[in-house]
């Protein structure tokens, strides 16, 4: 097989990574992605109309003030496809299930999940997340992010575009176990097995990495170690372990740890001997023997 | 005449890690992923005004299709294989609307992250490179362009591709000949041009 270059290589090497996206970028595109979600439910919410719940005065997508009082203060209320996501700060649990909730859910899952269609058709409505400014209750101890991720049509079997058929099964949640009973008690019983302790939020994770780096950007190495390590407490398994033991590395060379990054860097590349992260790894100042 | 050189990862089963389900949120695959989904889509031809449009349909994709990953293959394999069928999606619908399109320059000031830190050399560097990589991805087409892309960029194995694209591992091979023979015909006349224009050998 012929071979590129060394020139050529060499132009790879260097740029093979792109350039990275600023955050703005990538807020704006996670925006556009939650808005099209639910830019899809909104054609569904129509049909909340015939169920028991009553559209909540000054709250869109159904939520009743009394299911919105059962589960606590609702900062921002969202329709992600099937499912209904509220990020709710409370402070009790929630005792009493609140079949609204899963009236919503459930009105909002047959239709909210369009079989992708090239882009266009079904995800032009654009929705303006309700927000729950009406519902107050106590202040809130801890955070938590409620995640009723219902089946969407459960064992309907649709024709991707692909040409596979797919079953649209149930999907995993995420959900405090204070919410959970709530939702668990709905008729389409989603799936909870990814349920998080009390306190574990879906951002919290990605959000406390991501300060790490930017205070790491900043040139505060110290601060930068200090909130690695409470990730590494706090989400021992989390998806971002690369990520966090990556940065750790970076944050040791920025404190001139140079035998700690070495060490560092070597157990990282252990672990994750290929990818653009092992690639900075070894192109960092701890000069890894991997 | 030069040996074979396959890039280290091509003849192994994966070249990535596939992610454990039970650990695999939406948020999570999107902040990891995101500058890989953004730079493949970009690097497979689509316009750049068309770009974030595209990303945003491959994550609808696989906020819809999260439960089907299993873990069997790696995630960079499960997304490419959305990816691709995204952009061809894609295509599609330029083609009905508008057949006469093309594709417009990208502007990589509006990329470059303020985390540039304290090494704006090497992150100019990287830019311009990865402008030029983009340029001479111009000059391959179809399967040869996306093989190229899966292999020599982003570093996956043969495996890896034939179930992203469902070629056979061996049209996967003859694809990256090819492409490799393009990609080094087009770097070498823009070695030439550069060269011409500066008025020195590079």
């Amino acid at each position: 097989m012929t071979d590129l270059s060394d020139e050529t290589r060499n132009l790879i090497a260097r740029g093979r990574e792109g350039v990275p996206l600023t955050s703005e970028r990538r807020s704006a595109i996670r925006a556009g992605v939650y808005a099209k979600l639910t830019g899809a439910a909104v054609a569904a919410t129509t049909t909340l109309a015939s169920t028991k719940t009553a559209a909540a005065a000054g709250v869109g997508a159904g939520w009743t003030t009394a299911a919105l009082k059962v589960v606590g203060v609702v900062a921002a209320v969202a329709t992600l496809g099937g499912a209904t996501v509220a990020i709710v700060t409370y402070d009790r649990p929630v005792t009493e299930p609140s079949t609204s909730v899963t009236a919503v859910a459930t009105a909002v899952a047959p239709s909210a999940t369009k079989a992708f269609d090239g882009g266009s058709a079904g995800f032009e409505e654009h929705a303006t997340p309700p927000t729950a400014a009406s519902v107050a209750v106590a202040p809130p101890i801890h955070e938590a992010v409620v995640a009723a991720k219902l089946d969407a049509g459960r064992g309907t079997r649709r024709m991707s575009r692909d040409g596979r058929v797919a079953e649209e099964n149930a999907v995993p949640t995420t959900a405090t176990s204070i919410g959970a009973p709530a939702i668990a008690d709905a008729q389409q019983q989603p799936n909870l097995s990814e349920a998080k302790e009390p306190g574990h939020s879906l951002e919290a994770d990605v959000l406390l990495l991501k300060e790490a780096h930017r205070v790491l950007t900043a040139g505060d190495g110290a601060q930068a170690l200090r909130l690695l390590a409470e990730h590494a407490t706090r989400f021992p398994a989390s998806t971002l372990e690369p990520e966090r033991s990556a940065e750790r590395v970076f944050a040791l060379c920025q404190q001139k740890q140079l035998e700690a990054a070495r060490a560092a860097a070597d157990a990282f590349l252990d672990a994750h001997p290929r990818g653009p992260l092992a690639t900075r790894v070894r192109g960092s100042c701890a000069q890894p023997t991997r | 005449m030069k040996a074979e050189h396959l890039p280290p990862s091509f003849e192994s089963s994966f070249g990535q890690e596939a992610i454990p389900r039970d650990l695999l949120t939406f948020e999570s695959l999107y902040d990891a992923q995101l500058d890989f989904v953004w730079r493949s889509v970009r690097r497979l031809g689509v316009d750049e005004p068309s770009v974030d449009d595209v990303v945003q349909q491959v994550f609808l994709v696989v906020h819809r299709r999260l439960a089907e990953y299993e873990g069997r293959s790696s995630i960079k394999t499960w997304l490419f294989a959305i990816l691709l069928f995204a952009v061809r999606e894609h295509r599609r619908t330029l083609r009905r609307k508008s057949p006469h399109r093309d594709g417009s320059a990208t502007d990589p000031d509006t990329l470059i992250d303020s985390r540039v830190g304290n090494n704006p050399e090497r992150a100019l560097e990287r830019a311009e490179a990865s402008r030029a990589i983009d340029e001479l991805l111009e000059s391959l087409d179809g399967d040869k362009r996306a093989v190229f892309v899966m292999a020599e960029l982003e570093g996956m194995s043969a495996v890896e591709i034939s179930e992203a694209t469902g070629l056979e591992p061996r049209a996967v091979y003859s694809r990256l000949r090819a492409a490799r023979k393009d990609f080094e015909r087009a770097a070498s006349q823009m070695r030439r041009r550069d060269a011409a224009y500066t008025g020195r050998r590079t």
